[in-house]
């Protein structure tokens, strides 16, 4: 069989790289893919259907059922897209819903035509001095006649620069040098028992409805307590997300969770919308 | 907002099969999603439709995930899904007017191999592509750009493996001498 000469064989080395995707590419794909699974549920297998060689049917080893759950939340958010939409013009995160609630609502929130929380509650002077690093409570920023949330007494902690270093786990999540990145398939994403998901389904869902609110703080506190309890890491990447969320909202110009979230999950459909509604958010505060 | 697709009603948490079923998707499509993507652009799906043509790819393996029985691997099988895929886009794209057929498009001024930069060999590489019969392209796609090995061509292909080294033969004659034609050596 004749061989590739050098010059046709180096030809082919320099155009073999030209059609790879970009980042960008990637992530615009698998948002619009996930809201194509979405709007079909029929897609994915029903409970018991025996799968085929793609493993359907089995527990994965690699994938724990956090991974399953966040892609499974994932297209849940990308729900909210249609595949003709610009991938980056709405806010969304995912909400994990309670089907014991009402309807699932995913937590939206537009980063261009609304604020992020209500301007008459957060004074810009308030989210300013958030950024500062000085120690400011949700009452602090709501105005002292402000009804107090409920929160299983959890105080929401101060919101300054050490608010995004939150210890998820334990850990610091500051972004982390590129040997302990892993992606939201890697191995290091806990897998939950069927309480510790529910109790990080629950808390992440009311955390985005603070958010959704206009209470970032106690959004921030409520993904604090999720943190100290040790819940659950299925739902890291949406956590660190909303996270992320509620530091733009307080004016948190460091954005740690921002961050972390760009760190660990570097593909995640996330990233791109909370970019945009911080930068939002920016536009908003400097006019 | 349509509904989660992996949770049943009344239920709290994602069904685990369902789940496991999102978390294969997903290994699959992190896995693989660069392989289709430029799978597809070397079988001539253009930029506006690229995006839609690798969702195409895998809803397909959604749906027929069954009928995989492990004979190849994943990629090869999901070589097949785009190139059916890449023939009804490109037949699409034709009939839209989207885009000029590849080997129409003006050929590249000679010049010397080393100055061709690498998105003018991506170019002429298209070209070559498109000119090549369905078949051969396949297996110089499979064996030049993404180095499988001729056996397992052969059997994602449902072919002889003497089929895959005629093709393969073939189409490396023809690449040559294109390469010959358009960029003449240096005396």
């Amino acid at each position: 069989m004749s061989e590739l000469d050098d010059q046709a064989r180096g030809f082919l080395e320099r155009a073999r790289g030209v059609h790879a995707p970009s980042t960008d590419d990637a992530a615009r794909v698998r948002g619009a893919l996930m809201a194509r699974v979405a709007a079909d549920p029929g897609l994915l297998p029903a409970s018991g259907r025996s799968g085929g060689r793609l493993g359907w049917g089995k527990p994965l080893v690699m994938f724990g059922a956090g991974t399953s759950l966040g892609f499974a939340l994932g297209l849940y958010v990308a729900g909210a897209f249609t595949r003709d939409a610009p991938p980056v013009d709405v806010a969304v995160i995912s909400a994990p819903t309670n089907t014991a609630v009402s309807a699932p609502a995913p937590v939206i929130v537009e980063p261009s035509s609304a604020p992020l929380v209500d301007d008459a509650v957060v004074e810009p002077s308030a989210a300013g001095s958030a950024g500062s690093g000085s120690a400011t409570t949700p009452s602090d920023l709501r105005g002292s006649t402000q009804p107090q949330r409920k929160s299983n007494g959890v105080t929401p902690r101060a919101t300054g620069v050490n608010r995004g270093r939150a210890a998820l786990n334990g850990r610091d999540v500051q972004a982390p040098n590129g040997s302990d990145l892993k992606t939201r398939s890697g191995s290091d994403l806990k897998a939950p028992s069927g309480s510790d998901l529910k109790t990080e389904l629950d808390g992440l869902r009311r955390a985005q409805e603070l958010l959704h609110e206009g209470d970032a703080a106690w959004a921030i506190a409520r993904l604090d307590e999720l943190d100290h309890q040790g819940a659950s890491s299925a739902l890291l990447e949406e956590r660190l997300a909303t996270r992320a969320m509620a530091e733009c909202v307080l004016g948190d110009t460091q954005r740690a969770a921002l961050a972390a979230l760009a760190a660990r999950f570097p593909k995640s459909p996330h990233l791109a919308r909370v970019h945009a509604t911080c930068a939002a958010r920016e536009h908003g505060t400097a006019q | 907002v349509p509904a989660l697709p992996f949770r049943d009603a009344g239920t709290q948490t994602a069904e685990p099969a369902t789940a496991r079923a999102g978390a294969d998707f997903e290994r699959l499509y992190t896995e693989h999603f660069e392989f289709v993507w430029r799978t597809l652009r070397r079988l001539g799906v253009q930029p506006p439709g690229l995006d839609d043509a690798v969702q195409d790819v895998f809803i397909v393996l959604l749906k027929r995930e069954a009928e995989f029985h492990g004979r190849s691997s994943h990629r090869t099988w999901l070589y097949g899904i785009a190139s059916n895929v890449a023939h009804a886009y490109r037949r699409k794209q034709k009939r839209a007017g989207e885009t000029a057929p590849l080997d129409d498009e003006p050929a590249l001024s000679p010049s010397p191999l080393e100055r061709a930069s690498d998105a003018q060999a991506a170019r002429v590489l298209e070209r070559f592509l498109a000119s090549l019969d369905d078949a051969k392209r396949d297996v110089f796609i499979l064996v030049e750009l993404e180095q499988l090995s001729a056996p397992e061509i052969a059997e994602a292909l449902g072919v002889k493996l003497n089929t895959v080294y005629s093709r393969l033969r073939a189409a490396r004659q023809a690449f040559t001498a294109m390469i010959q034609k358009n960029y003449p050596e240096q005396p």
